[in-house]
This record gives C-alpha cells, structure tokens and sequence, in this order.
C-alpha cells in the first residue's frame, strides 16, 4: 500500500469511529481546552500505530479503545492529583445536545457525570466501554481482564451507584 | 437510579463535534502527525546513539585502566568509570527496551499502564544513579582525559586537592538529595528541573508506587 493510500485508510478509519475519540477525550478532560489536546494527542497516536494494527489480531474499534484509553490515562496521570477527579459535568455538557438541552433536562446524564468523576482513570474506562455497549469479550480484550473479572466489576460499580442514589434520595428527602 | 437507565440516557446523547472534528482534520492538512511519528522513531534513535556513545566510553577507558594497571590509583579510576559507563548502557538499553514495548500504545490497558509505569520508575532510577555520581566525575573524567592525553598524573601531583575536591563531592550528594526535598512540591518553572527535583526528593517513586497500587487494586477488586 502506498504512503497515500495508507492514510486515506487510516482517515476513512478514523472518521467512521471518531466518536470513540471525542468520547474518550470528553471523559478524561478537565476543560474544553484539555479536551481538544487529548483528541490531537490520540489522533497522533492512533497515526504513530496504525502501521502496526492487524485486522486479523483485533477489530478497528478494540485497537481504536486501546490506544485512546491508554493515552488519555496517562495524560490524566500527569495532572496533579488534587485536579484529577473534577466535576465532569461542565466542560462535558457543553459538548452534548445539538441545541436541544438535553443533558441539562435530562438529570440522568448530570448524576451519571458526578458519578465517573468520581471514579479513578481505570474505573472510569470501565464505565465508558459499558456505556457505549461493549460487549463483556471486548471490554475483556481492552483493558486486559478476564470476562468474569469484567462482569464482577461492572456489578460492583452498579452496587455503589444503586447506594449513592439511595443516599442522595433519602438527603434530598 | 440504575446504572442501565443512564446508559440509555448516554446512547440519546448526541455529542456536539463538529469542533473536535475540524481539529482532526487540521492535524492532517498541517502534516501534525508526520511530525509527531518522527519524534517518536528520534526518541527510539536518539537511545540507540546514546549506546552507541556508551560504548565508546567503555572502549575508551577499558583502554585507559588496562594501560595504567600498574598504577594503584589510575587502575581505580579507570575502573570506576568502567562501571559507570557500563550503568549507563544498562540504562539506555534498559530505557530503549522498554520503550519499544510501549511505543505502539495498543497494548490492553492494564499492560500498557503497568509498563508505563516500569518506564518512569525505570528512568527515575537511572537519572539518579548517572546523575549524582558527576559530582565526582567532573573531576575524575578530566583527569583520564589528561592522563591519557598528555601522560601527566594530575592524581600524583595533587592527591590531597583531589579528596578534598571528592569530600566536597560526597557533601554536595547530600546536599542535592536535601535540596531536592526541600524543593518538592513547590512549582517550579522548568519542566526539567521539575523532573529532577521529583526524582530526587522520592515523588516520582511514590506517584509510580500510587499507580502500581491502584493498577493491582483495580485486577484485585
């Protein structure tokens, strides 16, 4: 393959999964700018490795999750730690809705948005790939878990939420 | 609330991009990203240089102390550096192994994070361990340099200065490590010295600890 087909492909690739990309940046930002930064970071990752990826060894999107996951970790890494666990909600919403306000009615996606900013980089992989409905095999096969370890995980996460809603609701009462 | 009513929530989320994908395409017209793939294979070369130099540093001195083997204190010195100059292989090939099981990014992300971690804790290591003993070998490595260059034994002729001058050397170890610590957690405005001073004090080590705990503790959980 020629150098230009090479990145036609890899930008054909790219645009047909770049909501991977904005979704993963959107999560591990703390503003907009940051999360600008991390679509650029990743996108020059995905191009750094795409003269490695194997379509025999792992779908587009498995490889895609991969990368961005592991780049946006370590950058989140890099921020003092005091700043790691901001609010998501701000800089987030501002992202969401085609001018219909839905995340600001919708009062599901604010309390599941204070819910990961509570969650460390790893927790907070987890709870993206269940959101975006990946199944247990490619969530597996993305972090680098076993299935059950998977399923026992996400149980747990379900756990803790189910108690923080009750204990919100029982303060709000 | 549960978690499966506010994943049907985030699915009717529609993501507002249009500014995100003008960024992507940029990165391309402005050939961004052929220039963040050179880097990369710089870095990956500037290490195998660094090898490269490395061995002739041996090469150099192994020729030195076997030359002077009948003088005591030339044959330590020579051998000093020897084993500084095989630490600092060590590392580079250390260093260049590691970052060639990362460079890709595409490992899952519990190996991935684990060997980035061995990474910074790898490199905190070695910048301490070729890094502080310059405050003896600013002294020492000239000293070769003249030996083998001119045949003059400044070691010889001034043996009394040059402890002195390795006494100052041990207390200004110290003096860094006290430093550093004195140092750490303060901002500073050069990322470099930023990076030395959180070596040197044990803040890199203890954020590298943190990661390892909370990469075990995420498996174990």
């Amino acid at each position: 393959m020629t150098g230009r087909a090479h990145q036609q492909r890899f930008e054909s690739l790219l645009h047909e999964h770049r909501r991977i990309v904005f979704k993963v940046a959107g999560l591990y930002s703390r503003s907009a700018a940051d999360r600008d930064d991390l679509v650029q970071e990743i996108s020059a990752q995905l191009w750094r490795s795409f003269g490695g990826y194997d379509e025999s060894r792992a779908k587009f999107s498995t490889w895609l999750y991969r990368i961005a996951l592991n780049v946006a970790i370590s950058q989140a890494r890099r921020w003092p730690e005091a700043d790691r666990f901001e609010p998501l909600d701000t800089h987030h919403l501002e992202t969401v809705g085609g001018g219909e306000g839905i995340a600001e009615q919708d009062e599901r996606l604010v309390a599941l948005y204070a819910f990961i900013g509570q969650l460390d980089p790893l927790n907070r992989a987890l709870i993206l790939l269940y959101l975006e409905d990946r199944s247990y095999t490619e969530m597996a096969a993305i972090l680098g878990l076993s299935e059950t370890n998977v399923a026992t995980k996400l149980g747990r996460i379900k756990q803790k939420l189910r108690g923080q809603m009750t204990a919100a609701q029982a303060t709000g009462a | 609330m549960e978690l499966d009513e506010m994943k049907q929530a985030w699915a009717r989320m529609d993501l507002r991009q249009d500014g995100m994908e003008a960024l992507l395409r940029r990165d391309f017209r402005d050939r961004r990203l052929d220039k963040a793939r050179s880097t990369l294979r710089w870095s990956l070369w500037g290490l195998a240089l660094e090898i490269a130099g490395w061995l002739a540093f041996v090469v150099f001195v192994a020729s030195f102390w076997v030359a002077h083997r009948q003088v005591t204190h030339l044959l330590v010195i020579g051998l000093l550096l020897h084993a500084y100059g095989i630490a600092g292989i060590w590392s580079s090939a250390t260093q260049l192994f590691l970052l060639s099981r990362i460079y890709l990014f595409d490992a899952p992300v519990l190996v991935l994070q684990r060997r980035l971690a061995q990474l910074r804790r790898f490199r905190m290591v070695s910048t301490l361990a070729l890094g502080l003993p310059w405050w003896f070998l600013w002294l020492l490595l000239p000293l070769v340099v003249l030996t083998w260059w001119s045949g003059v034994d400044l070691f010889a002729g001034a043996a009394r200065w040059i402890w002195a001058n390795m006494a100052v050397g041990a207390v200004g170890v110290g003096f860094s490590l006290w430093l550093a610590r004195r140092l750490a957690g303060r901002p500073l405005r050069s990322p470099w010295l930023q990076r030395v001073v959180d070596d040197m004090s044990g803040c890199t080590l203890a954020r590298v600890s943190r990661q390892f705990d909370e990469i075990a503790r995420f498996e174990r959980e």
